[in-house]
């Protein structure tokens, strides 16, 4: 993996074949197998919360910055 | 249900685009928010896609880690196998046809197009995942039923490991041989 900066997602994902284990990078909260339509969905979920705790993040579900 | 074996597989930036099959899924699911008009997760379905770009971005030499499965390794190796050729035939077309046409700007764009598929073909031909179809017809070699006779080249006879082997050393050693000589 780089060391470079890149924007922080607020759910890192890893596709096995055609299954995703993901985790929220800001409360560490880690899914296993989910299909793509359940990684949509924690993703979103992950962004609202993450919104409503003062953070901001952008429509692709990346950290920018605290409100 | 224990974890599928898995292994990391480093992707060139060219290879970006719609091999891995988080691509289909995303489009796939982006298709469907639209049709349910869910504009919420129109833009959402595409963030884990986003976030490989960003990483590949990010990274000095423009790649980007996956971890894949056994089947997901095989899809990426047969997609990249194919892709290293094509970009391997349009280098060579672009370069004859700079040949063809000696006139400056159409040379020099020949070239560039060819320089440009060189590097595309160079990049997927250094993926570091096990091949394990036929060199000479590109498919699965344990398919059932599958009879590679028909593939092998002056002989008749089917290839065997060494003679696929021997073939894909054969085919990096032209690739090479006619970077070498550009």
């Amino acid at each position: 993996m780089s060391n470079h900066q890149h924007p922080r997602p607020v759910v890192a994902s890893v596709g096995i074949g055609r299954r995703y284990n993901a985790t929220n990078t800001i409360t560490g909260e880690a899914f296993t197998g989910l299909t793509y339509k359940q990684l949509v969905r924690v993703i979103k979920a992950a962004v609202l919360a993450a919104r409503s705790t003062g953070i901001a993040v952008d429509e692709f579900g990346r950290i920018v910055g605290a409100a | 249900m224990s974890a599928p074996a898995t292994r990391p597989v480093r992707l060139p930036r060219t290879f970006l685009s719609d091999a891995s099959p988080v691509f289909d899924d995303a489009r796939a699911y982006d298709a469907e928010a639209r049709h349910d008009d869910n504009p919420d997760e129109y833009l959402l379905a595409l963030a884990p896609v986003v976030a490989l770009i960003d990483e590949a971005r990010a990274a000095r030499d423009g790649s980007v880690t996956i971890h894949v499965d056994q089947a997901g390794a095989e899809i990426i190796a047969r997609e990249a196998g194919y892709r290293a050729e094509e970009a391997s035939d349009q280098a060579a077309e672009a370069w004859d046809a700079s040949e063809r046409m000696p006139f400056f700007s159409a040379m020099n764009s020949h070239r560039a197009t060819a320089k440009r598929a060189r590097r595309a073909a160079a990049e997927l031909a250094a993926i570091p995942v096990e091949a394990e179809w036929c060199y000479f017809c590109s498919h699965d070699l344990d398919l059932p039923g599958s009879d590679h006779t028909h593939c092998a080249d002056d002989t008749g006879e089917a290839p065997s490991a060494a003679d696929i082997e021997r073939a894909s050393a054969a085919r990096l050693a032209n690739f090479n041989a006619f970077l070498a000589a550009q």
